[in-house]
């Protein structure tokens, strides 16, 4: 039995890697680390029936479901920027981060959760199928969805390489 | 495949200023220990009320000291053949028993009401109504850092005669334990008893290492509404600590607060609802039942005071700035 202690040691093992995929998916920090305190916490309370060998994942698939469940009582805290500009200004670093995140911000919260977890986390389409509870199918189809949507929204001729495949 | 993907993510990370999360695992252990209070409570009920069931105990009233209908906890027909409840007691500390310390709430519903609620229209009970009538009642101080939380819960920070502070309030539809009152609770918590002169009880607890909860009052109204307050010793998460801070107001005036007749955990006064869920709409909906967590709102309002109670509140995001624990902050000048 996992006691208050591995629990802590746990927290500071795998804080940072969670905020990091919750930052991704609500692109505050502030959010993020309300996100990841928010599946901390659920995760401690089961933390004694935990027999998953990984908590971690345990925990990622709480902050998804914490996340989407967030969205779906449209009592969302989300960050309103701007509108995304049609095509880049500039592809220096910063222009680059902005359009990123603006860019995540366009896809509905479910595709959103499947790029960041492809691309972000490097899982598998099976595994972000398992995490989030959908067939493969509709996770390549909406994988493939939302990256051409980033793709029309982060002006790729101008600022990305030509993809690879 | 897809490797500009990778990269832009990986670019993007790396340009960041993540901020600290310096001490996050003690405020998660902490939250969840909460947490996971509130939750051994509601099972601790259902449990009781599934051997009362199972025994045909009929559910009959016990009467405490002083000739007053005890709330119906089903707690309480439990242990029907127990001492009455004292006046007051106060729980040893470390005591010898070594099972945990019995759940303060029950999900069972008084039939008596010992704090009857004044009449009127009422309408479903919302944490901006718990949070507009909180502000109401409180000591003259100007009031900041807004914020819902728990259910049907707020919070605010004050700051007045005895400096800065932050108080949090919630309301739960049930009724405390007696049992809480006479039983052991770890060494690090005493808890006290009292009953008023109408008959409601007020379950005083204080917890040394706690700067959240180092003051919590509990009084049940009876008709299923508890109200706690808490008066903490410390300020929301900064991204580095609770900073210090005053107890704003002191027991007597967090049980005066508790006290009032216009709380309902079901349904407060209508106008104070719609008013209050207007004017705090922009921090409205952000309210987590089960652990009493959630997020921050997005919206921002403007100062309000409380001559007009016609502004608006959260005046800034809750940032880490402002606590981890915030759903939204605001400004005002209340009294």
């Amino acid at each position: 039995m996992r006691d208050d202690d591995e629990f802590v040691a746990f927290v500071e093992q795998s804080g940072s890697r969670l905020r990091d995929t919750a930052f991704w998916l609500c692109r505050d920090w502030s959010l993020a680390q309300d996100l990841t305190q928010a599946t901390l916490i659920k995760v401690y309370l089961s933390w004694r029936r935990i027999t998953h060998d990984d908590p971690y994942w345990y925990c990622k698939k709480v902050l998804l479901r914490t996340y989407l469940d967030h969205k779906r009582l449209k009592s969302s805290a989300e960050v309103q920027t701007d509108v995304v500009p049609d095509r880049p200004a500039a592809a220096d670093a910063a222009e680059l981060r902005i359009t990123l995140l603006d860019a995540l911000g366009q896809l509905s919260p479910q595709d959103r959760a499947i790029v960041v977890l492809r691309y972000w986390e490097d899982h598998s389409v099976q595994t972000v199928a398992e995490l989030l509870g959908l067939s493969p199918g509709v996770v390549k189809m909406q994988s493939m969805r939302a990256l051409a949507s980033l793709r029309v929204l982060l002006g790729e001729d101008d600022i990305l390489p030509a993809p690879l495949a | 495949m897809d490797e500009w993907v990778h990269s832009m993510f990986r670019s993007e990370m790396s340009s960041q200023a993540r901020p600290s999360l310096d001490g996050m695992a003690q405020e998660v252990l902490a939250r969840g220990r909460r947490a996971r209070r509130v939750r051994t409570a509601k099972i601790a009920s259902t449990v009781l009320v599934a051997v009362g069931i199972a025994g045909g105990v009929a559910v009959a009233l016990p009467t405490i000291a002083g000739g007053h209908s005890l709330a119906v906890g089903r707690g309480a027909v439990a242990r029907s053949a127990s001492p009455a409840r004292p006046g007051t007691q106060t729980a040893p500390a470390g005591g010898a028993r070594t099972e945990p310390a019995p759940a303060i709430l029950t999900d069972a519903r008084s039939s008596a009401s010992y704090i009857p609620q004044p009449p009127g229209a009422k309408a479903a009970t919302s944490s901006a109504a718990i949070l507009d009538e909180l502000l109401k009642l409180l000591p003259p101080g100007a009031t900041s850092n807004y914020a819902f939380y728990g259910g049907l819960g707020a919070q605010t920070y004050l700051d007045g005669a005895n400096g800065l502070g932050m108080i949090r309030i919630v309301l739960y539809k049930g009724s405390l334990n007696p049992d809480a009152c006479t039983s052991a609770v770890p060494s690090d918590m005493t808890r006290t008893c009292t009953t008023l002169p109408g008959g409601a009880t007020v379950l005083t607890t204080k917890i040394s290492d706690n700067c959240i909860e180092p003051l919590v009052i509990d009084v049940d109204h009876g008709d299923g509404t508890v109200v706690e307050i808490d008066v903490a010793t410390c300020l929301t998460w900064n991204g580095h600590s609770n900073p210090p801070a005053h107890m704003a107001i002191t027991a007597a005036q967090a049980q005066q607060i508790a006290a009032d007749p216009a709380w309902g955990a079901g349904q407060m006064d209508a106008a104070l609802v719609r008013d209050a869920n207007s004017r705090f709409a922009d921090i409205q909906g952000n309210s987590h039942a089960a652990t009493s967590v959630g997020f921050c709102p997005s919206a921002s309002g403007k100062p309000r005071t409380s001559a007009s109670r016609s502004g608006r509140a959260s005046a800034s995001r809750c940032r880490r700035a402002s606590g981890s624990e915030s759903r939204g902050s605001g400004t005002s000048t209340a009294g």
